[in-house]
């Protein structure tokens, strides 16, 4: 079930009403999980079922790693190998099947049998990020595991960050799912705006600068400036259609009275990869650093390795398993590692964590090579291959024709066109205050152009299939 | 709680008069039928051309057909003339409406109608009806067309969705209004730049997104995943789909008009064989066929025919040259039989 479809519109107000209605936490709690249970079980009943059992799994184990210590790498080792195993076997199993076959018939072996077509299930690398940290923080005595089995299936199956996250931690969410609630008018009043942009950004924006970049992405051999003009068409639509269904998300977790986390803060006026990754998609990031990135780090400095290697080696294990989680194809494992030498880059270059630009022009400076390598890093991301995108920036000319040189202006000025109101937004959000007239009209016009645009096609969210 | 009253006194004054004036500007009556709006026009030459050829047997379908029969070599080899209808994305909504308001108004019309098709498609009435599809019906509906609406529109609609239709010119128009103000994007700096008006960006699109410049993985996937529409558990489910389909209607308006119906199902390549095809597949042929059987209408079977193997084919579906000229010996061959002396 999606957010912007008619199912989901009747299953919420069924829910939302019968959840006010039960008062008592228990039964709230009852009534979210049966109902993320059926959101999530709408199209494959299995999706619910595997989600189940390894929430039953992972329940038993935290509560085994409390009781006996003694046993608690094992129990550890345990849930690591069962969450990573079930990833591993759904998210990776066509990609390492087709290159092993591949390899395979090059040595004149036939292996077809080993492609079996693996379906993902959406949400999968979300709630096994969740239900990692759990166990990781119950084991390292950071977390009381909990003997709530209702509260903390819902907690790992919140049907409102389901599919896409935000990946909110044990620590923010049970103790909220623990805690008695009561029908307050401000969730509404929190809740409606981020609706309202959830919406715009998903329907007028991001379905519509997907189908200009989907164009140019399905050519065979697209000019240097279309592949150009696409790129920052992408770069739009992802941020749109991510920050969409994040804003959606803690819209609804704000309806049943839940703070879930923030996951975007203008992720596109970093100024260094780290600061990028301190403000896209945070929750993944603060979840790669407290549970990769330092442990990593840690090891390696208590092997005594060489200064280089203890702050090179992190970051680029860290941003080539991101690259790994958001998809198992080497384009992704690539866009990964170049975030990866990026930060090192930065790093040597004393562009690290913490700097800050002396001036305005230091500033512009270093926003614009950032931005770029923001978008050089998108085309590696929705490139359909490695082998494609080589061929086009090596082989392929730059301009071409007047008529490619025309259909790169058009698709730039549509871009432009659609990239407008986010920037009307943000100038919006920086001169007024979230209640003026100003931010009134602007929500009047986006609702206005979203029945106008609503009436034509929905794909799916593009976080689903990571 | 002040900014959200003010925000939905100001939608509301905003939509009371989008829906006061957006009527007016484009003439149309409020509230308005959920349903898309055709013309009466009947926009198709095929009529012309069945009368003047004096055409006997006329097969209808979509690209399948347009790249897997030579209706002149069908002629010759059924001594018969013969005549393809062949529309590109066609399904059993475009095959009524040409039945009934193309073939059917030829004077004297066919005495044999050959619709070739695959698999679920006859029982999917808004399958390819949509979006840019809504055009392409419009060459072959009249105004009136109670029962395309009710098939391929009203019984898919939602409630909401039926009363936006109807109520809010805004959400009905929203097509229209989006492809104006991309157009308008879109001609913008061209124009400037260089002259180029609508349409010389219009040609350099068609030139630059041409489908042979599309990679094919891209083509192969696009055309799988289109097909995969009708592979779903809803779609193989004959029972609950067959009334509320085409189907009946396009077996009762030939039976009414004695033409002789024939159905082919083509061969695709989709499932490499039999073995492959899902089970509920497999079911849903067995009703079809038994429902064809009781309505007394042949159906001539080319699923998994050994003698079109997959060298025939250049893509799941489409046939080569090779495969077009043995396909069309082996149709012929098929529908003699049936063909009334």
């Amino acid at each position: 079930m999606i957010f912007t479809s008619y199912d989901f519109l009747i299953f919420f107000l069924i829910v939302f009403g019968l959840y006010w209605l039960a008062r008592r936490r228990q039964w709230q709690n009852i009534i979210l999980l049966a109902a993320s249970y059926l959101f999530y079980g709408w199209i494959h009943p299995w999706y619910a079922a595997l989600l189940g059992l390894s929430t039953l799994a992972d329940f038993g184990l935290a509560l085994g790693i409390a009781r006996h210590k003694e046993r608690s790498r094992l129990t550890l080792t345990l849930s690591l190998l069962l969450n990573l195993g079930i990833l591993a076997t759904f998210k990776y199993y066509n990609f390492f099947s087709e290159s092993l076959v591949a390899a395979l018939s090059g040595l004149g072996i036939r292996a077809d049998a080993l492609l079996v077509n693996v379906l993902l299930p959406a949400g999968l690398s979300f709630y096994t990020l969740k239900k990692l940290a759990y166990i990781i923080d119950v084991s390292r005595g950071d977390l009381e595991p909990t003997r709530d089995l209702v509260g903390f299936a819902l907690f790992v199956g919140f049907f409102p960050q389901l599919n896409a996250g935000p990946i909110d931690r044990a620590q923010k969410l049970l103790p909220q799912i623990q805690s008695d609630r009561a029908w307050k008018s401000e969730y509404f009043y929190s809740a409606w705006p981020l609706l309202v942009m959830g919406f715009f950004k998903k329907i007028v924006i991001a379905d519509t600068v997907r189908v200009f970049v989907d164009r140019v992405y399905n050519l065979k051999e697209p000019t240097g400036f279309l592949l150009l003009a696409a790129t920052l068409g992408f770069t739009l639509q992802i941020l749109a259609d991510f920050t969409a269904y994040t804003d959606l998300a803690r819209a609804l977790a704000r309806l049943f009275g839940f703070d879930t986390s923030e996951n975007f803060r203008l992720p596109y006026l970093a100024l260094t990869p780290t600061d990028f990754w301190n403000r896209w998609h945070i929750t993944l990031s603060t979840w790669l650093r407290d549970y990769v990135f330092f442990p990593l780090r840690r090891a390696l400095l208590r092997a005594n390795l060489p200064r280089g290697l203890t702050d090179a080696i992190p970051p680029l294990v860290t941003m080539f398993l991101s690259g790994l989680w958001h998809g198992a194809g080497w384009t992704y494992v690539v866009w990964g590692l170049y975030f990866g030498v990026l930060i090192v880059l930065y790093q040597l270059l004393g562009f690290g964590g913490a700097w800050q630009p002396a001036n305005k022009f230091s500033q512009a400076l270093a926003w614009t090579v950032m931005f770029t390598l923001i978008v050089i890093s998108f085309a590696i991301f929705r490139s359909p291959s490695l082998g494609w995108l080589g061929s086009v920036l090596a082989n392929g000319p730059f301009l071409g024709s007047l008529d490619h040189i025309v259909m790169g202006i058009v698709t730039l000025a549509l871009i432009g066109f659609y990239a407008a109101p986010l920037f009307v937004k943000m100038a919006f959000d920086k001169t007024f205050t979230p209640d003026s007239i100003w931010h009134t009209l602007y929500y009047v016009g986006a609702v206005i152009a979203m029945l106008a645009y609503l009436n034509t096609s929905s794909p799916d969210f593009i976080y689903f299939q990571f | 709680m002040r900014s959200f009253l003010r925000f939905l006194l100001i939608l509301a004054v905003a939509l009371a008069a989008l829906i006061a004036y957006l009527p007016r500007r484009y003439g149309t009556p409020w509230p308005e039928q959920p349903g898309p709006k055709f013309d009466n026009a009947i926009r198709s030459a095929h009529t012309r051309v069945i009368q003047e050829r004096g055409v006997k047997v006329v097969l209808l379908g979509d690209s399948v057909l347009e790249q897997g029969v030579d209706e002149f070599a069908l002629s010759a080899e059924l001594n018969v003339p013969a005549h393809a209808i062949a529309v590109p994305g066609s399904t059993s909504a475009f095959w009524y409406l040409i039945l009934k308001n193309v073939i059917l108004q030829a004077e004297p019309h066919p005495a044999t109608v050959a619709l070739l098709f695959r698999d679920t498609i006859l029982t999917l009435p808004n399958y390819h009806v949509k979006g840019g599809y809504i055009n392409e019906l419009d060459q072959f509906a009249t105004a009136r067309e109670d029962v395309l609406q009710e098939r391929a529109y009203l019984n898919f609609m939602n409630p909401l969705e039926k009363a936006a239709l109807s109520y809010l010119p805004l959400y009905r128009k929203g097509q229209q209004f989006k492809e104006r103000t991309d157009g308008r994007v879109r001609n913008l700096i061209p124009g400037v730049l260089f002259s180029c008006d609508a349409d010389c960006v219009a040609r350099a699109d068609a030139t630059v997104y041409h489908v042979e410049n599309l990679r094919p993985e891209f083509v192969h996937e696009a055309l799988a995943g289109d097909e995969d529409f009708l592979f779903t558990r809803a779609a193989m489910d004959f029972d609950a789909l067959i009334e509320q389909s085409f189907l009946p209607e396009i077996i009762r308006v030939a039976r009414e008009n004695n033409v002789q119906l024939i159905l082919v199902h083509e061969r695709t390549q989709i499932f490499p064989s039999v073995e492959a095809e899902p089970k509920a597949l497999r079911i849903y042929k067995q009703k079809l066929a038994a429902y064809l059987e009781q309505n007394d209408i042949p159906l001539v079977d080319f699923s998994y025919d050994p003698r079109l193997p997959k060298s025939y084919f250049v893509d799941i579906l489409h046939m080569n040259a090779e495969g077009k000229a043995l396909f069309t010996q082996l149709l012929a061959e098929a529908l003699r039989p049936f063909l009334q002396p």
